[in-house]
């Protein structure tokens, strides 16, 4: 097995026959790995480097001066757009129609309101803000609690335009599964495997450096330094959503970044962490991201009804697989 | 003439008298032999034993020194059986001898793999089998990419 300890570095750095390229996008650490590259490797490389920084400048609701910040500053007029915004509203208007509604990007207003309107230092603490100015929006008034949304898009003689139908959205999550599925596509056929890890959301091609699958642990979040699982992937993808780290306190009231759009209050109820594994890796995060929301009561009966291959952790240390998954299981810790 | 006549009649009677016995006691003898039930109530007939060893070897002997080897495995294979559920039964923390508890249930703190779990099932278990120890977990294998929570 081929141990990838990439560093940090300008260009692709060689490593046991594998180029890796680490960096640092979308408020996380970024590592391409390529499997005995072909001679455009490197070019390659750098290409899905340029799509995963491409999707942080399009989709990033933390600078004022991207695509999609603009976008929701005003977002009942149409905007002219890059296509890769329009390509990922449209994908979440997709996972929004897919889970009836359980993926929905709109819960950025809520997130504001507690205060989740920059990027918050949540590696380094405790955070705790106070209410913004942004107020809390009213749950939706509909008979049958449905709260449609339909945005626009068209394309012009000058490119693209986008409508928001009215209402601000969050693409972080699926914005960083978009980007990990455009970049394993610049690396689809640039060596004998690869692996894109945008920390957390990932994509896997080819049985990986030794042939029998990529190893993947999945982390305890009660203690990041331990794994509850190990997985054996290939060409496949997956996604961990948790509150581990995006979780901080409103006027002492403690919350999480995974709001559920039914009661518009921190969701999953009893679960600490899920992840998912999906062939796409967007769809991983849409998955892991619906599945949490289900709680801890829950979880089991979605992912199996959809038959997913999840993992989750529950509150109390429990960790819950999937008939789908346990086949790629190779390594359980003792006491889970 | 008729007391003549009336000592040999007796002297050929006493005479036909060891003959009989003889006859008797060769039937007997060869019954005896030919006894179905002796092999199995372990008496070795010592008539047939003798009658012709060395053209006429025996089987039973033979019979009898397999039974014995393989009662003997038999009570081996039982005590090494007793060993090796001690020791399993150390490894899983005594899980392992309740089938319905699957793996993917949860299971006791790893900390909880007592040295005494898990009698043996026959009671049999050696002397000299070593007192297993708790059972190390297995370390995670190498791997390639954690899947974490983001926004580190």
């Amino acid at each position: 097995m081929t141990a990838v300890h990439a560093r940090q570095a300008a260009g692709p750095t060689l490593l046991d026959g594998s180029a890796v390229l680490s960096f640092r996008a979308m408020a996380s650490p970024i590592t391409l790995t390529l499997l005995r590259p072909g001679p455009d490797g490197d070019a390659c490389l750098e290409r899905a480097a340029e799509v995963i920084r491409d999707v942080e400048r399009t989709c990033s609701r933390f600078d004022a001066e991207s695509a999609l910040s603009l976008a929701n500053a005003e977002p009942s007029r149409w905007h002219d757009v890059p296509a890769t915004l329009v390509w990922a509203v449209e994908e979440a208007h997709r996972a929004y129609r897919e889970t009836g509604g359980l993926f929905d990007p709109r819960v950025l207003d809520v997130l504001l309101s507690w205060g989740y309107d920059r990027s918050l230092p949540f590696g380094s603490g405790e955070v705790d803000r106070t209410a913004s100015s942004v107020p809390m929006a009213p749950l939706p008034d509909s008979p049958d609690g449905a709260f449609p949304w339909w945005p626009e898009v068209a394309h012009g003689d000058i490119g693209w335009r986008l409508n928001l139908a009215g209402q601000p959205i969050d693409l972080g999550g699926i914005g960083k599964g978009l980007a990990v599925r455009w970049a394993a596509a610049e690396l689809a056929n640039a060596g004998q495997g690869y692996s894109v890890d945008a920390g957390g959301d990932c994509a896997f091609g080819g049985v990986g450096p030794d042939g029998d699958g990529w190893h993947v642990g999945v982390e305890d979040p009660a203690d990041p330094d331990q794994l509850l699982l190990v997985l054996d992937l290939i060409d496949t993808g997956c996604a961990t959503s948790s509150t581990r780290l995006r979780r901080w306190r409103v006027g002492g009231t403690p919350v999480h970044h995974l709001v559920d759009p039914r009661t518009r209050r921190p969701g999953g109820d009893g679960l600490v962490a899920v992840t998912a594994v999906a062939s796409d890796p967007a769809w991983s995060e849409v998955w892991s991201k619906t599945l949490f929301l289900a709680g801890a009561a829950e979880i089991r009966s979605r992912a199996e009804r959809l038959e997913l291959a999840a993992a989750w952790v529950e509150e109390d240390g429990t960790v819950g697989t999937t008939a789908q998954l346990d086949p790629m299981v190779i390594w359980r810790r003792g006491d889970v | 003439m008729a007391d003549s006549a009336k000592v040999r009649r007796r002297a050929t009677a006493l005479a036909l008298i060891p003959a009989t016995a003889g006859v008797f006691g060769a039937s007997v003898a060869w019954a005896s032999s030919h006894d179905p039930f002796a092999a199995a109530a372990g008496a070795a007939p010592a008539a047939v034993a003798s009658a012709n060893p060395a053209t006429t070897p025996d089987p039973q002997p033979t019979v009898d020194q397999q039974v014995s080897d393989l009662a003997a495995k038999i009570t081996q294979a039982q005590d090494r059986i007793a060993q090796l559920q001690v020791t399993l039964d150390a490894q899983t923390g005594g899980t392992a001898a309740q089938p319905g508890k699957s793996a993917a249930a949860k299971t006791a703190p790893k900390s909880a793999a007592p040295a005494s779990a898990g009698a043996p099932a026959s009671g049999a278990a050696p002397a000299a089998a070593p007192a297993p120890a708790a059972a190390a977990p297995k370390p995670a294998p190498a791997v390639h990419v954690v899947t974490k929570p983001s926004g580190v």
